[in-house]
């Protein structure tokens, strides 16, 4: 009987701890491939960081010239060789990443939710369960759904209709790598409809997903005071 | 005189703010979005790879080479970039290639829906700071207005109060 008490009480002292994991920054190797309907294309390759705390995300990207982003708050500095050639003040808008999300476990209605959108109707197709999302009433003439997939729990495809009724935005999210309890998608595909109905494509790949490194501060935290 | 105006105009304000807020309810209460069919949430993915296929090329020569970049490429006039833009896009298509959602200003976006719009515009111009930058502005700038609007409104309650 005591030994039972003693396993019983030991997993409660210990579940409830893997549970709460805590994930608060990831790195991870990309590569960005466009097509557009023009015929240009553009691959991007590097690696991105990001701390979920100092919502610091930095891009050290090996093609197709070596070089790093750094978007701190609502700024975005692009360097090379430790330098800065560009900078611009953008809306802090790291915490809608797909980096911030995924830290946070608020990537299965891709944040939607956080920002106060809420749900209106939900419907099964297959193994998909479609949630469809109030859109607010001002733009309901310019935008008649936002409509969200999930498969397995897992953020499947997000599908974004205009007024006329037709399909403007498509984005899908697959290939998952599961570290412990962390999820993240290996492949984004975006598909983008021009006038002409013909598509843009967009596809992000992810490996190599590293959580929580400690033991390399400067590659999460760009450190100014060196240059 | 002036007092009397100054009333009118502060009651006339809280009046279409509260007017607006129940046009909102009512109208959130109309929505009634398209419902797709199972063949929107997936994708063909043999056109995609077919698409993607010069990309693909230069991607796996760039992995097996790992110091190459495209200045390189460019110096030994290698026909992998043929159509290949020079400019890194980590996060996605190139400024200036996305246009603001539907072709409405993202300043109106960020102005009308606030922080709403904001995202909206973010993510349907995929991720295109310079968009969501301008609707940032709106965004603010909505906020301005509310703020005067609530100011007004909450002055017209005490003095009508008193």
């Amino acid at each position: 009987m005591r030994v039972i008490f003693v396993f019983i009480f030991l997993i409660y002292l210990f579940v409830p701890d893997v549970a709460a994991q805590e994930y608060f920054r990831m790195s991870a190797e990309f590569t960005t491939k466009t097509k557009r309907t023009s015929g240009k294309s553009n691959l991007t390759k590097g690696k991105v960081f990001y701390d979920k705390y100092s919502k610091e995300l930095i891009y050290d990207i090996s093609f197709p010239e070596k070089e790093k982003w750094v978007i701190q708050d609502s700024q975005i500095y692009k360097l090379i060789d430790d330098s800065v050639y560009y900078t611009e003040t953008i809306p802090s808008l790291n915490e809608f990443t797909v980096f911030h999300l995924s830290l946070n476990s608020n990537l299965a209605y891709f944040g939607l939710n956080q920002a106060m959108y809420s749900i209106g109707k939900v419907d099964k197709m297959g193994d998909l369960v479609i949630s469809y999302w109030n859109i607010p009433p001002q733009i309901q003439q310019m935008i008649t759904t936002i409509a969200v997939a999930q498969k397995d729990n897992r953020l499947h495809s997000v599908v974004i209709a205009g007024e006329d009724k037709m399909v403007h935005s498509k984005q899908f999210f697959k290939d998952y790598i599961q570290v412990g309890g962390f999820e993240f998608p290996g492949t984004i595909v975006q598909i983008v409809y021009d006038d002409n109905r013909k598509e843009n494509y967009q596809v992000i790949e992810f490996e190599n997903v590293i959580l929580n490194d400690t033991k390399n501060e400067n590659n999460y935290h760009y450190q100014w005071e060196q240059h | 005189m002036k007092k009397f105006i100054l009333k009118s105009v502060s009651i006339i304000l809280a009046i279409s703010l509260l007017s607006a807020q129940n046009f909102n309810i009512y109208a959130a209460n109309k929505t009634s979005p398209v419902e797709f069919d199972e063949s929107v949430f997936s994708f063909d993915e043999e056109l995609l790879n077919a698409e993607l296929s010069e990309l693909d090329d230069l991607d796996a020569f760039v992995e097996s080479n790992t110091n190459v970049t495209f200045s390189t490429l460019e110096e030994e006039a290698s026909l992998l970039i043929a159509n290949i833009e020079s400019q890194a896009t980590p996060m996605g298509m190139p400024d200036g290639a996305g246009e603001p959602p539907l072709g409405i200003p993202s300043f109106l976006w960020g102005c009308v829906f606030g922080v709403l719009g904001l995202l909206l515009v973010y993510i349907a111009t995929d991720n295109n700071k310079e968009e969501a930058k301008k609707a940032m502005w709106g965004c603010l700038a909505g906020t301005a207005v509310s703020v005067i609007i609530y100011v007004v409104a909450i002055a017209a309650v005490e003095s009508s109060s008193n």
